[in-house]
């Protein structure tokens, strides 16, 4: 499912460069991959303004774990990309979650829109556990995504919905909210 | 090294060390104080700016990390509240502009990219790049660009500053003005005091204490200095009025001996003018004693002539007289025995004239003044002239008598009278008239006057007339005369204490006149005088006890002459000696009573005789006369101080060698009886 929504992606991107002159079609397959590669880093980025209970992690050690699923590409966007970075004081992991998968030790959990069959039951399974769950569809993010990517005049943005984290423990840092496109769920 | 003399009075010195000190420390302190100000402004406004630049970063981190341009914008938005803040912007991390904000009227550009983090000040702007961090990585720059008012500060503070300065100025110089009389008022016055002391030398002047600082103790010793200054000046003055005394002295002094120098030098003057006048006298004397001499030689020479021209007449008739074989008719002898005699005459008066001048003029006329009655003098002179003015066809007129008197010698007087008169006669004109008056004049004078009807005399004639010596008349050659008639006559007038004169003018006539002075005692009869001037009565001739005369002389005439004389007297022997040997041993025999002694002897002089004579006891009571032609005064005092009794001069004068003679006698007989 990653794999087709990578390549679904990769195929359209590759379908409208048929239709379009050669120029359009690289730029096309450019921005694609340059989305996947905004993502990636969001996602790592997001990990500086949540904050996670201690009960979350096994040790003062511990690492981050970011789970990816749905898209393989993004997933091996994020690995490199982290290989060498850490935040405050830990390091991160990128980990693919496949279909079955545990989710124990996964604090944030990346939705693509490739795994929208198992949307439902990744945030369900996700739901009561300290995982912050982001979304690439609205869709997912109804379903019970904490954050959701948007694109925006070719910008990714994203939206964020307090509600989702109501009882696992994460607290969303009023500094991201700051950049979110829009907050659901905020207090009237 | 001497420090620099400054102008300017003490209160501009006071004002002028406030002034500048109040400038300096003004200065110093607000200097300070800007600089400190300065300092803090910019280390505040680069701190501020830097904190906003740092704040900006953080506000606008997670725009950055998530590429919200929008946000981020908003977030600059919020620099409208610092209207300082004139542009800010964000750079993404890869140096892009990536938001932007720009104050309402601020047109500048942005930077293309970042530079380097800092704090930059540029054209008066604050410059300022700060990165911006989120999680540990480089996100992006903020930039800003805020106003630096350093500048203006600066501008600002120094107007304030010059404000201040000018005001605190002028404060300090209206306090220091009035300040500064507390410190110069007792130096002013101290200096008033010295300046009129100086002006006024009043020492006694006394600078006034008005404070207890150092200026009262400038105050004390300025008056003490004063009063030994009043001191000194005292004792100054005291030694100045001394030396003025004695200057004074000196000057008076000094006055005494000016004035006694121009008495000086006036008695000096006055001597010399004396000695000057007394010079020419003298000169005047000479010239009249060289003038006399000449007219004396001319007066021989011309004495000569005259004498040899009656005797030529006499010496011619007598020979046409005597010689033999030729007889002469009795007419023609009476003619020429007429000629002789009267030439003879002629002669006579003309010896006896000379022989007057001569004695007139040795001194050795002898006079006795007694009262004369002048008319009995003049009717003997008509008597005798008469005759003479008879000849002539001339009429005398002679004067009433008055009875008038004057002290004179009457035979002089008459030799005075004649002499005026037979000029009056021998100078008169042809039947002209011979008029004598006689008349007192001033109180005790008598005047006799002469006047004549002749030709009169020129002005130059009657200077000469009185000369000694001078013939008048001689150029008129028809009148016979000696020409020293008058001489005598004016010496006679002047021995008898009388004056002469004449008043004449050419064609006139002359008018001589004689003053003498009126004898009061009545004069004596001419019976009385006649018998009075009797000579003494002559002694028996040939008497045999009577006195012996010797005469030493070795001249026969004045031998003979003398013989005549002693035996005319008849009353003495005579014994003679032709030189001075003889004499002197014919004196030894015969032991005469008196000795007639020449002078200038052969051999042995007289001189010397007499002191033989007066050596040798047996002759040395015999007076001898000395009879000699030496008849200077000279001559005379040497021959008394030779011891001779008496000086007779020849020729002899027979009266005088008589009275010598006589008196000799006497002297003999009165020592005789001792």
């Amino acid at each position: 499912m990653n794999r087709r929504g990578v390549v679904g992606t990769f195929w359209r991107a590759a379908f409208i460069c048929i239709l379009w002159p050669a120029a359009v079609c690289s730029a096309e397959i450019e921005r694609v991959a340059q989305e996947e590669q905004v993502k990636a880093a969001y996602l790592y980025k997001f990990l500086g303004f949540v904050d996670w209970p201690a009960s979350a992690f096994d040790g003062a050690q511990s690492p981050f774990v970011i789970g990816v699923s749905g898209t393989d590409a993004l997933a091996d966007e994020l690995a490199p990309m982290v290989a060498n970075r850490s935040t405050n004081g830990r390091p991160i992991v990128a980990r693919k979650i496949s279909a079955g998968a545990s989710l124990a030790g996964v604090h944030v959990l990346f939705i693509g829109r490739q795994a929208a069959a198992r949307t439902a039951a990744l945030i369900t399974a996700a739901r009561d556990l300290p995982i912050l769950i982001v979304t690439d569809s609205e869709e997912a993010f109804a379903i019970g995504g904490a954050i959701n990517f948007v694109l925006v005049d070719n910008k990714v943005r994203f939206d964020v919905s307090l509600r989702a984290n109501e009882g696992n423990g994460l607290k969303i840092s009023s500094r991201l909210l700051g950049v979110a496109r829009r907050i659901q769920g905020a207090a009237p | 090294m001497m420090p620099r003399r400054s102008s300017g009075s003490l209160q501009a010195k006071l004002v002028g060390v406030v002034l500048l000190t109040t400038l300096v420390a003004l200065v110093v302190a607000l200097g300070a104080m800007i600089a400190y100000d300065l300092r803090a402004y910019h280390r505040s406004w680069v701190n501020d700016m830097a904190a906003q630049a740092q704040l900006l970063g953080q506000t606008t981190a997670t725009a950055l990390a998530f590429d919200d341009s929008k946000v981020a914008t908003n977030h600059l938005a919020v620099l409208q509240s610092r209207p300082q803040v004139r542009a800010a912007a964000l750079y993404d991390a890869r140096g892009k502009l990536f938001a932007t904000y720009t104050a309402a009227d601020d047109r500048t550009a942005f930077p293309a990219a970042p530079e380097a983090e800092g704090v930059r000040i540029q054209q008066r702007e604050l410059l300022v790049f700060t990165p911006v961090f989120e999680n540990g990585e480089l996100v992006g720059t903020v930039y800003l660009r805020a106003d630096y008012e350093l500048y203006d500060r600066i501008l600002s503070y120094a107007l304030i500053a010059v404000v201040v300065l000018a005001v605190a100025m002028v404060v300090a110089y209206l306090t220091s003005m009035r300040l500064q009389r507390l410190v110069t008022r007792p130096i002013l016055s101290i200096a008033n005091v010295a300046r009129e002391v100086v002006q006024q030398r009043d020492y006694s002047r006394r600078a006034e204490k008005m404070s207890d600082d150092e200026v009262g103790a400038l105050v004390e010793s300025f008056n003490d200095m004063m009063a030994e200054t009043e001191r000194r000046a005292l004792e100054n003055e005291a030694a100045l009025a001394e030396v003025a005394r004695e200057v004074s002295e000196r000057r008076v002094a000094q006055q005494e001996v000016m004035r006694l120098n121009e008495q000086l030098e006036l008695r000096v003057h006055d001597r010399t003018s004396q000695l000057e006048a007394s010079n020419r006298e003298l000169a005047q004397a000479t010239e009249t004693a060289e003038k006399a001499n000449r007219a004396k030689s001319e007066f021989l020479s011309s004495m000569s002539h005259e004498l040899r021209t009656p005797l030529n007449a006499i010496l011619g008739f007598g020979q046409l007289l005597s010689v033999d074989g030729v007889t002469l008719p009795p007419t023609k002898r009476a003619e020429f025995t007429q000629h002789i005699l009267k030439a003879g005459t002629h002669l006579l008066n003309l010896i006896n004239e000379i022989l007057d001048l001569a004695k007139i003029e040795s001194a050795n006329l002898m006079l006795s003044l007694e009262p004369v009655v002048v008319a009995d003098v003049l009717e003997e002179c008509r008597s005798m002239l008469e005759p003479a003015a008879r000849q002539r066809g001339l009429h005398m007129l002679f004067p009433p008598a008055l009875g008038l008197s004057v002290v004179a010698d009457r035979t002089r007087l008459k030799q005075v009278l004649l002499n005026l008169l037979s000029n009056a006669i021998k100078y008169n004109r042809e039947n002209g008239v011979v008029i004598v008056e006689c008349a007192p004049v001033s109180h005790d004078g008598v005047r006799v006057s002469v006047r004549d009807t002749g030709a009169g005399l020129r002005p130059e004639q009657v200077a000469a007339l009185f000369q000694p010596f001078n013939r008048l008349g001689q150029e008129a050659g028809m009148v016979e005369g000696s020409g020293i008639g008058l001489v005598v006559t004016k010496r006679l007038v002047e021995l008898m204490g009388g004056r002469i004169g004449v008043v004449t003018a050419p064609g006139s006539g002359c008018e001589f006149w004689i003053e003498l002075k009126q004898a009061l005692a009545p004069a004596a009869s001419a019976a009385n005088n006649a018998e009075r001037t009797a000579p003494v009565p002559l002694a028996s001739p040939g008497l045999k006890k009577a006195p012996l005369l010797l005469y030493v002389e070795d001249n026969p005439a004045n031998l003979r002459l003398v013989e005549e004389i002693v035996a005319f007297r008849g009353d003495l022997r005579m014994l003679s000696a032709p030189d001075a040997q003889l004499g002197i041993e014919l004196a030894r025999a015969h032991r005469p009573q008196v000795i007639l002694m020449d002078i200038n002897l052969p051999g042995l002089s007289g001189t010397d005789a007499r002191a033989i004579l007066s050596a040798d006891p047996a002759t040395e009571q015999i007076p001898v006369i000395a009879v000699t032609a030496n008849a200077m005064p000279r001559d005379r005092a040497q021959s008394m101080a030779a011891g001779f009794f008496q000086h007779v001069t020849k020729p002899i004068n027979v009266a005088m060698l008589n009275a010598a003679i006589d008196a000799a006698m006497t002297q003999r007989d009165a020592s005789s009886l001792h």
